[in-house]
């Protein structure tokens, strides 16, 4: 019984999941576009004022290491994006 | 025979090889390991790696495979008897599609959440992993082409549907509207959004819009390539929330349905079980059931794009490797029962239908004049929706006329979402290899990106007979599949390494798919190409066939050169 309960909520949540998920991924890339407005100077791209990124730095510890985790899977791009959409 | 139990066949099966030989797969060959901790809890950063309820999982992987492809295509190969295609399906299935999903995704878990296309360039070689973007890329077009050419039809056999289909859109961004710009209580949001939904089918019930095909063609252009580029809260992810509930009603409202008409003694099959080996199909012309029953049937028994889906986002968020059977192997096998019960409905009234619209489709000629008929007609969905509407309407006695206006809003729901997917991929890999190409600016913009694959799929839809698209959109889709499941088939042989001849249960299915993909372009290139008369499909779905079959010699080389390496040389990528 209990399975059967979890299974239902699991369902549940599978439609909410579903409500959300394109504009998730959309948050995800506006993150990254800020992270990269931020620290593009590494990438070459020129940075905002040094003291305006000071004050957002503790903010942004997460971004930091979402970005090199992103930055590891670049090759691998399309998958995502394609992984996402109903294709069939 | 009888709908019921074919019902309950597909579902003995499916349940039994789940829990047979897709655990055989998962212990033997797999390995799979609930102490091993997966990529979401190993790289979890909260974003891209993030462990997710496996019911959740299944559900999206299982709303993102299941379209209008399951549907069409088993349709279509009615052809040959409902016998053939239903093998087909359920075999198919259990021995490749689910075997082919279930591996995409479960290697892509033992690769950091990595996609099967990285995997093939890690295993094989780069350059198949440039194929397999090129196959996407053409098949795009093509799917731009053939859903187009779905889609139109519907509406122009079903005018109903056209309404509902447009309102439908209406619906969405209302409903986007509402949950996520003036973010109201998102039950209350959902129960307007399904209201408004049966609102629709209603109007549309009662105003339908008639219009040509060609019309259909340029709107539905017109319509992907703004849909396409508009903000994803807008209009793409309310309408996907909206499909989800489509989806699920109208796959257990039919599963029950045909089981009770079954049991009420009204589901006996009228269709014939086999016509001929070489019915009337592809090209209108006889075409041998092996080996080109793939060519007619690709999502309903084996799709490559489910390779995509898999290992792009599900195996990032896979909680525990034990999840990823229900997940991939499971997900495969209920796409394969809504094919079921697209076959089983068409064998039952599939006949009547044709009577009730005085279509000279007789048993005495269904296997030479089933799919030249049900395309002219313009009913490889009607002839689904017409069968599902009189099954319900005998089980549960709701409205032949409305229940076939959900059934054909059902598929062109998701025939819209693909051609807007496709769109949105396409211009992705579109200047994805104009980027390679260092091509000029212009050419990477995404407006001419968009336009470039619309354009060309409309043209191809627009005087291209559909029993040449489908046929050419299918042969991509399978050599896609063929790609990731011989990627699948040396990360088992040479990484996993089972024990016994486990390794064979992959290996063979691979072989086999790449033979019979193979075997059937070269037949589709032969003996229908030329006889196609539209010089832009000809020459284009011809040059398109035949790079697509270059490519696939090239990949089986890669592959033998990759399977002759000693297994020591893979022995550093096995986790």
């Amino acid at each position: 019984m209990q399975k059967i309960k979890d299974f239902l909520r699991g369902f549940g949540e599978a439609f909410r999941h579903q409500s959300t998920e394109f504009i998730e991924f959309e948050l995800r890339e506006l993150e990254n576009v800020f992270a990269l407005i931020l620290m593009g100077s590494f990438i070459g791209i020129p940075s905002p004022p040094t003291t305006l990124v000071m004050r957002l730095m503790p903010h942004m510890v997460k971004e930091i290491r979402v970005m090199e985790s992103r930055a590891v899977n670049l090759d691998d791009v399309f998958a995502e994006v394609a992984g996402m959409f109903d294709i069939d | 025979m009888n709908s019921a139990v074919i019902i309950l066949i597909a579902a003995a099966i499916y349940v039994g090889f789940y829990f047979s030989y897709g655990k055989a797969l998962q212990n033997k060959v797999v390995r799979a390991d609930p102490n091993r901790p997966t990529p979401a809890h190993r790289l979890y950063d909260g974003v891209d790696y993030v462990p997710a309820n496996p019911v959740v999982l299944y559900g999206h992987h299982f709303a993102s495979i299941a379209g209008a492809g399951p549907i069409v295509g088993p349709a279509v190969a009615m052809a040959w008897g409902w016998l053939p295609g239903l093998l087909w399906v359920w075999f198919g299935n259990v021995f490749i599609g689910a075997v082919h999903d279930y591996l995409a995704l479960m290697s892509s878990v033992r690769y950091d959440g990595k996609s099967v296309q990285w995997i093939a360039g890690k295993l094989m070689s780069k350059r198949t992993s440039m194929a397999f973007e090129l196959y996407v890329w053409f098949s795009l077009v093509l799917v731009v082409a053939a859903f187009g050419a779905v889609i139109s039809g519907i509406f122009v056999s079903t005018p109903g549907a056209a309404t509902a289909s447009w309102l439908f859109m209406l619906v969405a961004v209302i409903l986007g509207l509402l949950l996520y710009k003036w973010q109201i209580d998102f039950k209350l949001g959902t129960i307007i959004g399904i209201l408004m939904l049966i609102g629709a089918i209603y109007i549309g019930f009662k105003y339908p819009i008639h219009a040509s095909a060609h019309v259909w063609l340029v709107a539905l252009g017109l319509y992907v390539i703004v849909a396409s580029a508009l903000p994803v809260w807008i209009l793409l992810q309310p309408r996907d929330y909206l499909n989800a509930y489509i989806l699920w009603f109208g796959l257990i409202l039919g599963g029950l349905a045909f089981i009770v008409v079954g049991i009420k003694g009204m589901g006996t099959f009228t269709a014939p079980a086999f016509t001929t080996w070489s019915a009337h199909v592809v090209g209108g012309k006889p075409s041998p059931f092996w080996p080109t029953i793939p060519l007619v049937i690709a999502c309903g028994a084996l799709s490559g794009f489910h390779s995509i889906v898999g290992s792009g986002t599900t195996s990032k968020q896979l909680d525990n490797e034990l999840h990823g059977l229900m997940v991939g192997y499971g997900g495969m096998f209920t796409e394969g029962f809504l094919s079921t019960l697209v076959i089983s409905s068409i064998a039952v009234y599939g006949l009547q239908v044709f009577q009730d619209l005085k279509i000279p489709v007789t048993l005495a000629n269904w296997g030479s004049q089933y799919a030249i008929q049900v395309v002219h007609h313009k009913l490889k969905v009607k002839i689904f929706a017409l069968s599902y509407a009189y099954g319900v309407n005998k089980a549960f006695g709701i409205s032949v006329h409305g229940a076939a206006l959900f059934a054909s809003l059902w598929v062109a729901a998701f025939a819209l979402t693909t051609l807007d997917t496709a769109t949105r991929l396409g211009r992705f890999t579109w200047q994805e290899i104009m980027e390679m190409a260092k091509a000029p600016e212009f050419l990477k913009n995404k407006w001419l990106a968009s336009s470039v694959v619309v354009v060309f799929g409309v043209a191809l839809a627009w005087g291209g007979s559909f029993l040449v698209l489908w046929p050419a959109f299918s042969g991509m889709n399978q050599m896609l599949a063929s790609i990731a499941l011989m990627t699948a088939s040396l990360w088992v042989a040479k990484v996993q390494n089972p024990h016994g001849n486990w390794k064979w249960a992959v290996i063979i299915p691979a072989l086999f798919l790449w033979i019979t993909v193979t075997l059937a372009l070269l037949w589709f290139l032969v003996v229908v190409i030329p006889g196609i008369s539209n010089l832009l499909t000809k020459y284009s779905v011809g040059l398109i066939t035949i790079i697509g079959l270059l490519l696939n010699i090239m990949l089986v080389i890669d592959w033998y050169h990759a399977w002759k390496k000693p297994s020591e040389e893979y022995a550093a990528m096995a986790s």
